[in-house]
């Protein structure tokens, strides 16, 4: 049971359909935009390094939750689409000269049609099935990133120019915050917004039980590829904000571990909700920031492994948390979210 | 031109022995289970490292040594059952798939920890020569895996067949609530599901590691083992039989005839590639069953 805040009376749609209802809801959001847009002036680049990452890794994850948290299809392809994204807004502006922000929306539109190509196993397969069909996805799209040498550089990669638009440079770690903030801002949203309409709601149905969806009269085909479509727009966005955030592209950046990390991400936050997506990055981004802390200090134990070790050490700590939520918590950190909300809001009772 | 092509069929039947022998323990652990198993490469993995510790670093003799990794694993397997797997029974079949994926990626990590990046050659377990039939060259090695793999599998049909344990566990297969009601306690038939998913990958990490050498990079093996699976059929023993040599053969030939077009990979790439067209053609695998679903 979701409860809304004390004294909340919705006497219209416009109330009823508000995402912040109340004026704390929305001092709390300028507080915090302004907090996000001003770190920049405080914050040392590390801060700033790590938000922006998490910023799109969030925007990845979202795309991968309308698709596996709201409708149900499991894909174990996100980092590959994500790749898509970034190798064909590259390209795009290198060699066609496009703008940088319509090279963007190309990439994420051009990785949209990549996934639905891969998402046509799903009229005809569910659940593993599914699973097997996007992870042959990735490792086939891997292939073309490594071996397509003439456009994407093989493993040598690509270098990115930064990008610019109205005259602004995109090239010290302040602007490049900003620009990425702003499309995970959007990214949020969209996502929210999209969650709360027919697609939205169809695809939650598709989740719960495609036969049933089916027979109410949705078109389970059309909403099944049309939410690879967005997950994939999603990850081409999440790739291209990448590219020109990071400045070098190669297929070691989207590997089948980051798409298996996405759906680790999406299971510790939360499935089937737009918080959970935020959380869970935030989680395991530090924990992969904790890892890197204390793999020094346990490298002693362990000699002779370099960089190996910190490897291994984050992919047994992501390992071990995935399994620990899993069974300890299912429905992830925004379940724990929502009970405390709910708490709050009844206080002094408890139901 | 013709003898290489011949090679590379022989040696991909060969392979694909061992990838069948690996694949069995993830049709036997769905069967009864409904889960499907990621885990099945790192279970190979610890195999593989469990053997060369005792083989290798202990100096166990052969013998002792393959009957204490085989047990070590049989445990393994037992603890994966009991500590994770049966706490999510119930859950979305995502959970089981994340919880596998995981599990692999510890047991990938731990492998890193104990052998790191290299390679830990083993001591010989099987004769190293080749034969010579005709023209066409066959290593000794190969050979005897893949005898061992068919020896393994007739047991392993045998015991399903008539064993008192085998005939408990087709009968989960068939419907779980019909084996409780006749007495079976269907957890227990899990945790032996599991057990011969750890000795099947055990075995074949000993066999595939004796020749390769024990490296973390074993474990990618379970995954082509997967495509086997799914392209034989999730159910389907048989087809299993029948598409892990098929699958070793393609990719052999794919890596001997299509790499040097295009420039290498291929080998890794082909067999997903397949199994993709043979998912949209049939989507329960060539000799799965088809679910009829209801509302």
């Amino acid at each position: 049971m979701h409860w809304v805040p004390c004294g909340t009376y919705n006497v219209n749609y416009r109330q009823d359909f508000a995402i912040f209802r109340t004026k704390p809801h929305w001092i709390s959001l300028v507080v915090f935009l302004l907090i996000l847009f001003t770190l920049p002036f405080y914050c040392s680049r590390y801060m700033l390094a790590l938000l922006s990452t998490i910023g799109i890794t969030i925007i990845a994850v979202q795309g991968l939750g309308i698709l596996t948290g709201y409708g149900g299809q499991i894909s174990i392809g996100q980092a590959a689409f994500m790749g898509t994204g970034a190798y064909l807004s590259v390209i795009l502006m290198q060699r066609f000269d496009f703008p940088f922000l319509l090279a963007l929306f190309s990439a994420g539109i051009g990785s949209g049609l990549v996934g639905v190509v891969f998402g046509l196993p799903a009229l005809r397969i569910k659940g593993f099935y599914l699973a097997m069909s996007t992870l042959a996805a990735q490792l086939i799209l891997g292939w073309f990133f490594l071996h397509l040498r003439g456009i994407t550089g093989g493993t040598e990669g690509l270098h990115v120019e930064h990008a610019s638009f109205a005259g602004i440079t995109f090239n010290t770690p302040q602007n490049k915050y900003w620009l990425v903030m702003v499309f995970t801002l959007l990214a949020i949203f969209f996502a929210k917004n999209l969650m709360r309409t027919k697609v939205g709601r169809a695809l939650v149905a598709i989740r719960d039980n495609d036969l049933a969806a089916k027979v109410m009269g949705i078109e389970v085909a059309l909403y099944k590829l049309l939410a690879f479509f967005i997950s994939c727009f999603f990850a081409g966005i999440a790739g291209a904000v990448y590219a020109h955030y990071i400045g070098f592209i190669s297929p070691v950046q989207f590997t089948l571990q980051d798409s298996i990390l996405y759906l680790g991400i999406l299971i510790v936050g939360g499935m089937g909700s737009i918080m959970g997506a935020i959380f869970g990055t935030v989680f395991m981004k530090l924990i992969e920031e904790f890892v890197f802390v204390i793999s020094p200090m346990l490298a002693t134990w362990f000699p002779g492994f370099g960089a190996q070790f910190f490897a291994a050490l984050s992919l047994a700590f992501y390992a071990i948390i995935i399994i620990l939520f899993l069974v300890f918590e299912p429905r992830g950190i925004n379940h724990l979210w929502v009970v405390l909300k709910n708490r709050y809001r009844l206080y002094p009772f408890s139901h | 031109m013709l003898m290489s092509v011949a090679e590379g069929i022989i040696s991909g039947i060969m392979i694909g022995g061992v990838y069948s022998l690996v694949a069995l323990g993830i049709v036997v652990v769905f069967k009864s289970t409904r889960v499907i198993t990621f885990t099945q490469g790192g279970l190979l993995l610890m195999g593989a490292i469990t053997g060369w510790a005792l083989l290798g670093p202990a100096g166990l003799p052969v013998g002792l040594g393959v009957v204490l990794t085989l047990a070590a694993c049989a445990f393994l397997g037992m603890c994966l059952d009991r500590f994770t797997l049966r706490p999510i029974i119930g859950q979305p079949i995502l959970a089981s798939i994340m919880v596998t994926i995981a599990l692999a990626w510890l047991f990938d990590s731990v492998g890193t920890l104990i052998i790191g990046g290299g390679l830990r050659p083993y001591p010989p377990l099987l004769p190293h020569g080749t034969y010579k039939w005709g023209r066409v060259y066959i290593s000794q090695s190969l050979l005897l895996q893949f005898i061992i793999a068919v020896l393994l599998f007739i047991a392993f049909t045998l015991f399903y067949k008539y064993g008192r344990l085998g005939l408990a566990m087709r009968g989960t297969a068939e419907d779980h609530t019909v084996v409780q009601s006749l007495g079976i306690k269907v957890t227990n038939i899990f945790s032996y599901s599991w057990v011969i998913a750890a000795l099947s990958g055990g075995v074949s990490g000993i066999l595939l590691a004796s020749t390769l050498g024990a490296t973390v990079g074993l474990s990618g093996i379970g995954m082509k083992a997967l495509v086997v699976v799914l392209i034989g059929g999730m159910e389907s023993i048989p087809g299993v039989i029948l598409m892990g040599p098929i699958i070793g053969i393609l990719e052999n030939l794919s890596i001997q005839f299509l790499d040097p077009l295009v420039g290498g990979g291929l080998g890794e790439v082909v067999p997903y590639a397949v199994m993709l067209i043979v998912l949209l053609v049939k989507p329960y695998g060539l000799f799965g069953l088809k679910r009829i679903e209801r509302i």
